[in-house]
């Protein structure tokens, strides 16, 4: 049976125990080693929500400038085109029919 | 250095001079998330990952509060949600763990009376409510003046001092109970 006395004896001891136990000497060494590591990281690589961003941005960017591209191309041959399609100015009977021409 | 000279130095750049913080609160820290967790390799992760989050947060740092306030907040917050995260991930393994036991040559009955007053005594304070734990952490682990540990906890003293009252009456309850188990 614990009296109330061991009960508390019991909780100090613990308490002691727990307060005294030792944690790696190397412990700063190994904190300023992740805090480098994660400088550099966010040095390199992007945070996810600004390479989403990044995504987002150069397509619209890509989108636009495909569209602008097409909306500015004007032929400068188009009536020359014109001609060439038309039958009627590619064979014309008449131009064989004047007289020195033949 | 004063603190705040050291404080300031870190922001302009000089990386090192953290090592100075760190070597003058791993202890306090360290002695803290023990008390929450009671695990050595638990409360080194907790202490490293306390510090990186001071370092990322330094600057936000006003100085209404004194630093070790400041800090203590931090390393509670760290470990209570440490041990949120692993009573998660360890609910099923534990379970499966006492069931191959039972299952192999001991009775769950048998597993459960064997544990040691050690034992007994860290679930005791984790059963503790929240706040009862943490104050009784704060002044029996870290022995920090009732002072601060009201500023910590952003109480009146006499809320820390009714807190630690009932947190000993509270364990001395528990105790007896599961000590005096036949």
């Amino acid at each position: 049976m614990n009296s109330k006395k061991d009960i508390d004896h019991l909780i100090e001891s613990f308490v002691a125990e727990e307060r005294n136990t030792a944690f790696n000497p190397f412990l700063a060494t190994r904190i300023m080693e992740v805090i480098d590591k994660k400088r550099n990281d966010e040095l390199v690589v992007f945070s996810p929500v600004w390479r989403s961003a990044v995504i987002a941005v150069s397509l619209f960017v890509a989108v636009f400038t495909g569209i602008a591209a097409g909306s500015l191309y004007q032929s400068k041959n188009a009536a020359a085109d014109m001609v060439l399609m038309n039958d009627g100015s590619m064979e014309n009977f008449g131009f064989y029919n004047e007289i020195g021409n033949e | 250095m004063y603190e705040a000279e050291l404080i300031d130095s870190i922001l302009k750049g000089n990386q090192q001079d953290f090592v100075l913080l760190i070597k003058k609160y791993q202890q306090g820290v360290f002695r803290t998330s023990m008390g929450l967790v009671h695990n050595t390799e638990d409360a080194e992760e907790i202490t490293q990952d306390v510090f990186v989050k001071v370092y990322q947060l330094l600057s936000s740092f006003n100085g209404k509060a004194a630093f070790s306030t400041w800090l203590y907040r931090i390393a509670v917050n760290t470990s209570l949600n440490y041990l949120r995260k692993k009573k998660r991930k360890n609910f099923w393994i534990g379970l499966t763990d006492i069931l191959q036991v039972a299952s192999k040559d001991k009775s769950i009955e048998t597993i459960i009376t064997e544990r040691s007053d050690k034992v007994i005594i860290q679930q005791a304070l984790d059963a503790l409510p929240e706040k009862q734990r943490l104050a009784f952490v704060f002044s029996k682990y870290e022995e920090l003046p009732q002072k601060q540990v009201a500023d910590i906890m952003n109480i009146s003293e006499g809320g820390v001092e009714q807190l630690l009252i009932r947190a000993k009456n509270n364990l001395k309850k528990i105790l007896e109970k599961e000590l005096n188990r036949p």
